[in-house]
C-alpha cells in the first residue's frame, strides 16, 4: 500500500486521470484549496463568487482527468484553471480590464463574510482595497509573479497573452500601487498634521 | 536618465538578480534606490500567506457537483446509448417488414405471369419482328404504287 500523501501532485494525478482515485484527488484538493479560494479572492473580492468558482477548477480537473497530460508544472496546470474560471467570470460582467472606482473592501467584511474578519492586520487590508484599484489582469500577473513565483511565459500560458502583455501588466501594476500607497502616505500625515 | 532603470527596478522579485548596471546605479542615485525598497516593501505585501481560511463543506461541495456532473453525463452517454438501441431495432423491424412485404409480392407476380423474362423478351421480340415485316409491306406498296403514278 502506497502512502499516498508522500506522492508528487503529478504522480497523484496520474492515479486520478488511470483509476478514478478520489483519494489521490482528494489530497490535491487539500494541497491547493486555500492557495486557489485566495488567489481568486484577491482578484474578484468577492466571497461567495471566489468560494463557488475555486470549487469549480477541482471540479474541472476532476472531470478533465482523462486528457491531463504530465507536461509543465502541476502547479501551473491547476493556476491556469483558475485564471480561466475568474477570467470568465469577469469577461461576462466585461470587468477584466477595468479599474475598479471604489474599493469597499471595509462594508464587505462587515456585512457579510464573517471569514474576511480574519483580515485583521489594517496595514494588509490597506494594501488588499490598493490592490483592488488596478485593473484584474494587472492584479493576476502581480499575484502570479511575486505570490505564486511563476514566470512570465508560465504567466503568458496562464493568461493567453503575449510575453510582453505579461510585463506591462506587472510594471505598470506596481508603479500604480506605489503612486496609490504614496498618495495615502501623504493623506494620512496630513491629516495629521491638520490634526 | 532614471526612467530606463525604472522597468527592471519594478520587475524585480525575491530570488531575481538585478542586472549589474541596474545594482550600480541603484548605489550611486537615491531616488532609484528608494524605488527599489518601495518595490520590495510591495512585493512583501503581495507574498504574504492566504488570509481567507477555507469553509468547512468545501471538499464535500466539490464532490456534490462532481457527482451531479457526472451523473448527468452518465445519464446522457445511456440515452445515447437507448436511443442508438431504439434505432437499431427500429431499423431492423423495418428490414425485416420490408423484406417480407417484398417477398409477398414477388410471389403475387409469379402467380399472375405465368411465363419468365426470357419468355416476355420473346414475346416482344416476336412483335417487333411482325411490326417490321408489316411496315415493310406498306413500304413496299407505296413504293409499287409511286412506281405505277410515275409511270
Ligand atoms: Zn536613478
Amino acid at each position: 500500500m502506497i502512502e499516498k500523501n508522500n506522492l508528487k501532485d503529478e504522480e497523484l494525478m496520474i492515479l486520478v486521470k488511470e483509476h478514478d482515485d478520489r483519494e489521490a484527488f482528494e489530497i490535491i484538493l487539500n494541497r491547493y484549496k486555500k492557495k486557489i479560494l485566495n488567489f481568486i479572492f484577491r482578484i474578484i473580492h468577492n466571497f461567495h463568487v471566489a468560494e463557488e468558482l475555486s470549487q469549480d477548477v477541482f471540479v474541472s480537473i476532476y472531470l478533465k482527468r482523462k486528457s491531463y497530460t504530465n507536461s509543465g508544472k502541476f502547479s501551473s496546470f491547476v493556476f491556469k484553471i483558475a485564471t480561466n474560471k475568474t477570467f470568465n467570470y469577469l469577461k461576462k460582467g466585461k470587468e477584466l480590464f477595468l479599474e475598479e472606482k471604489e474599493t469597499n473592501f471595509e462594508i464587505e467584511k462587515e456585512n457579510q463574510d464573517p471569514l474576511l474578519k480574519a483580515i485583521s492586520d489594517e496595514r494588509k487590508m490597506i494594501f488588499e482595497n490598493k490592490l483592488m484599484e488596478l485593473s484584474p489582469v494587472e492584479r493576476t500577473a502581480l499575484i502570479l509573479y511575486i505570490k505564486e513565483e511563476k514566470s512570465y511565459q508560465e504567466i503568458s500560458e496562464m493568461m493567453n497573452c503575449s510575453l510582453q502583455s505579461v510585463k506591462n501588466y506587472i510594471h505598470r501594476g506596481k508603479a500604480k500601487l506605489i503612486r496609490l500607497i504614496d498618495e495615502s502616505s501623504k493623506k494620512s500625515t496630513g491629516d495629521i498634521k491638520n490634526v | 536618465m532614471c526612467e530606463k532603470f525604472e522597468e527592471e527596478i519594478l520587475l524585480n522579485k525575491k530570488g531575481r538578480k538585478l542586472n549589474e548596471e541596474v545594482a550600480e546605479h541603484i548605489s550611486m542615485c537615491p531616488t532609484c534606490r528608494v524605488l527599489f525598497e518601495k518595490n520590495k516593501e510591495i512585493n512583501s505585501l503581495i507574498e504574504e500567506d492566504e488570509f481567507l481560511e477555507v469553509p468547512e463543506n468545501f471538499n464535500k461541495n466539490v464532490f456534490d457537483k462532481i457527482e451531479k456532473l457526472e451523473g448527468e453525463k452518465f445519464e446522457i452517454e445511456r440515452k445515447k446509448i437507448n436511443l442508438r438501441l431504439i434505432q437499431t431495432i427500429a431499423a431492423s423491424i423495418i428490414f425485416i417488414v420490408s423484406i417480407f412485404l417484398t417477398g409477398m409480392d414477388l410471389n403475387k407476380t409469379k402467380k399472375e405471369i405465368p411465363y419468365s423474362i426470357s419468355d416476355l423478351k420473346q414475346e416482344k421480340l416476336l412483335d417487333e419482328m411482325e411490326n417490321i415485316s408489316q411496315n415493310n409491306e406498306v413500304n413496299i406498296l407505296s413504293t409499287y404504287d409511286k412506281w405505277n403514278i410515275n409511270n
